[in-house]
């Protein structure tokens, strides 16, 4: 669970090796520019945390890299397939699992059948999808809603069928985000080894969140992001300098230190 | 606490208002209030008995009352709903009181108001007393109608979505019954005035909306007894519903508060569907016509009102001309009801993005999804129906249009569903935008009958048994056609535009 374990060099810049490069994407929403031209690599096999404050342009960064959000510029490569070109895209999808935030899963579905859908969907195995499903819904803990369908799930178990939606046809790269948000302690510590022994046999996975202390547990390498841009990109220790991340996030987006309420003084 | 509970409702309501069509709420205000002019130049209109006219006001205080509390029901879980105060220190009672007499201010009260006017206007004619009588009997009836309607509204109340669903559902089924006997108002008036269907009448005025009717008539010929029993009948049904309100409220706001309920274990039938792609997409879109209210609900509308607009000619005029397109009447609002698929599946839809080259399989699936649903009640009802009604010559006619409709229906649905995609309102009900575009589908979907009619009409045109037979080949030849090319196109714009339409969807939902 430490930080600088395992943790391989960014291999920025080189592409073949890259899990996930992002070129020059960029998106405005009228007149407001959420993703300014951002370029960032995330080498195979490391643990990346994307933080910023609200409104920094994580989500739609994270949408365009996995060929959810039509960039107005720019392109993203999974294992250096293209996510926007025809070509690539069919092999880039088979390579990504994602968590997006904001976007709903078929409400009226019970957990079982939503994994049981995606992996037919996906042209998997019956037998794998059956076997994975059930493995799934046992190790997340979901296995006793039984009959609840989605619409009844609280946010955590929510997030918790997202997260298995995202592995089940055994991606290379995992995209997630928010993908501890509500989730109770005992399974945040189930979510955290999943994603460990994903990383161990292989994987790359890209997390956006805006908890720092999350960051300096489960991350290896780590983006800041403020305002459409990456301030800074590098591993855990060089981003934080020798300080904590919460000290050193702040003095990168430039926040004001906290003020208490003025009535509770008096 | 009524002034501060009407304040905020006014201000739920302004903002809500503030954000639909103006143009289509004056044309709604507009229309409910010509119902209710209407209703009262139905108390005015001359009728052949007294029993007559009685029956005739039962029918309309019935479909005002049941109008009214399935209006509440369906709307007044967005305005002042109870978990609204389940965290404010206020006496339950107390609240309980306050929302029954927000209920009787209720803007829906006095259309209601209006359209009971029609009983006062008929006892003018029948002297002092009865008209008096006529006062309190729609007193009585208001009163009834504004704490039933206030009830429902918070029946229909948050728990488990299964329990809510069916709630919306059993509301939803029970306003197209309403609905369907408005539509059929002036068929059954005439039937209710030639005393024509007894049991109708009984009905009537055995359920407590035909009391009030009931009480006039008693007035008119000095029947002391019924008039008494009428109007106490109506005031203590009244108090009991009174009575009960508290409790339900109670309820309905612990309910709020209570996880949502998880049942015994079960995975994925898959039974008898293909272990494909399309096999997926078409089990999960059974689900969702059997579990999504507002789809199930569309599909129950399509079943009711094709079975009632064509039995209820036999049962008002003994004729069952109508009675073999129940089925294809039907098939053709099933197939309305599927003009908006990714719409109410919402941003759902990024899963079909994420999974490489799926567009086919959805297309695909929720094409036979659609067919399996709609195709066996419709073609069990038009064999059994035309069997039924003995008009032997309308086989060629079912035989030939509903393969077409169906065939039609199954083509345009995925197709249409690409088209203007109106996504569900905020509460996940459908947006008067949708209701636009169902009435648009309606008439499209009755256009991919034109091939066999066209056949059937030239066989009627130039006295050619033959050529009459032959429209069933072409309506079959239609039908196939249509979902085989509509679903291709709907295919290929499907994968040239599903980001565009993700956006969309997800811009709807923020």
């Amino acid at each position: 669970m430490t930080a600088a374990r395992r943790a391989p060099d960014p291999v920025v810049g080189e592409q073949g090796a890259a899990a996930l490069r992002i070129s020059g994407l960029a998106k405005s929403f009228g007149d407001t520019a959420a993703v300014s031209d951002v370029e960032l690599t995330v080498g195979s096999g490391s643990f990346l945390g994307l933080v910023g404050p609200n409104g920094a342009g994580k989500t739609t960064l994270l949408s365009m890299a996995i060929g959810l959000l039509r960039p107005d510029r720019g392109t993203a490569f999974v294992l250096g397939r293209d996510v926007w070109s025809k070509e690539g895209s069919v092999t880039a999808k088979q390579l990504i699992g994602a968590l997006p935030d904001g976007l709903a899963l078929p409400q009226r579905l019970t957990g079982a059948e939503l994994l049981t859908y995606l992996g037919l969907l996906r042209g998997m195995p019956e037998g794998v999808v059956r076997d994975r499903t059930a493995e799934l819904l046992d190790v997340l803990d979901l296995a006793h809603a039984g009959r609840t369908l989605i619409a009844d799930y609280s946010t955590g178990m929510r997030k918790k069928i997202g997260l298995a939606s995202a592995l089940l046809h055994g991606p290379r790269v995992l995209v997630l985000d928010e993908p501890f948000e509500a989730v109770d302690p005992v399974s945040a510590a189930v979510v955290r080894a999943i994603l460990d022994g994903f990383i161990a046999a292989g994987g790359t996975v890209v997390m956006s969140t805006h908890v720092m202390a999350l960051v300096e547990q489960v991350c290896d390498h780590v983006a800041v992001m403020a305002r459409g841009r990456i301030l800074r990109t590098g591993t855990l220790s060089a981003v934080r300098g020798g300080q904590s991340l919460e000290a050193a996030f702040a003095e990168l987006v430039g926040a004001a230190p906290p003020r208490g309420l003025s009535w509770f003084a008096s | 606490m009524v002034r501060i509970l009407i304040g905020l409702r006014r201000t739920i309501l302004r903002n809500q208002l503030a954000r639909s069509n103006p143009a289509m709420l004056l044309v709604g205000a507009g229309l409910v209030l010509l119902s209710a002019a209407g209703t009262i130049w139905l108390g005015l209109a001359a009728y052949p008995s007294q029993a007559a006219a009685t029956d005739v006001l039962a029918l309309v205080f019935l479909l005002w009352v049941g109008g009214r509390v399935a209006q509440t029901a369906l709307a007044g879980d967005a305005v002042l709903r109870p978990e609204l105060f389940s965290l404010l220190p206020l006496d339950r009672r107390r609240l309980a009181r306050s929302l029954l007499a927000v209920g009787l201010l209720d803007p829906a009260g006095a259309f209601t108001a209006i359209a009971f006017a029609a009983l006062i206007a008929r006892a003018a004619g029948l002297g002092a007393t009865a008209t008096a009588v006529a006062v309190a009997a729609v007193v009585l009836s208001l009163l009834l109608s504004s704490v039933l309607s206030t009830i429902a509204g918070a029946v229909l109340g948050p728990g488990s979505r299964r329990g809510h669903d069916v709630g919306t559902i059993v509301i939803a089924v029970a306003l197209s019954v309403v609905a369907v006997a408005a539509t059929l108002l002036p068929a059954l008036d005439t039937a209710l005035r030639r005393g024509s269907v007894p049991w109708l009448a009984d009905v009537l005025t055995w359920l407590p909306t035909g009391w009030g009717p009931v009480a006039v008539q008693a007035a008119a010929r000095g029947d002391w007894l019924a008039v008494v029993g009428s109007l106490a009948g109506l005031a203590v049904l009244t108090a009991a519903a009174a009575q009960w309100w508290p409790s339900v409220l109670s309820r309905r706001m612990d309910a709020a508060a209570r996880p949502a309920h998880a049942g015994g274990a079960r995975t994925g039938r898959w039974s008898a569907l293909p272990r494909t792609p399309t096999g997926a997409v078409t089990a999960k879109e059974i689900r969702m016509w059997v579990r999504d209210p507002t789809r199930l609900t569309c599909l129950l509308i399509a079943l009711i009102v094709g079975a009632a607009a064509c039995a209820i000619p036999r049962l008002t005029s003994g004729t069952y001309l109508l009675l073999p397109y129940a089925g294809i009447l039907s098939a053709i609002i099933a197939g309305a009801c599927a003009c908006n698929l990714y719409g109410s599946d919402g941003t759902s839809l990024w899963l079909t993005v994420m999974a490489p080259d799926s567009s086919r399989a959805d297309i695909r699936g929720r094409q036979a999804a659609w067919l399996i649903v709609v195709a066996p009640y419709t073609v069990a009802v038009t064999i059994a129906f035309t069997a039924l009604s003995g008009e032997h010559a309308a086989w060629p006619w079912v035989l030939a249009v509903l393969p077409a409709v169906l065939g039609g229906a199954a083509g345009l649905a995925p197709f249409s569903s690409l088209i203007s995609v109106q996504p569900p309102d905020e509460t996940g009900g459908p947006t008067p935008a949708y209701s636009l575009k169902v009435h648009i589908a309606l008439v499209v979907v009755t256009l991919t009958a034109l091939v066999p009619v066209a056949v059937l009409v030239a066989a009627r045109a130039w006295h050619e048994a033959w050529l009459t037979w032959g429209a069933v080949p072409a309506g079959l030849a239609t039908g196939a056609a249509l979902t085989a090319c509509l679903g291709g196109l709907a295919v290929s714009r499907l994968q040239s535009r599903q980001v565009r339409l993700l956006r969309v969807l997800a811009d709807a939902e923020r």
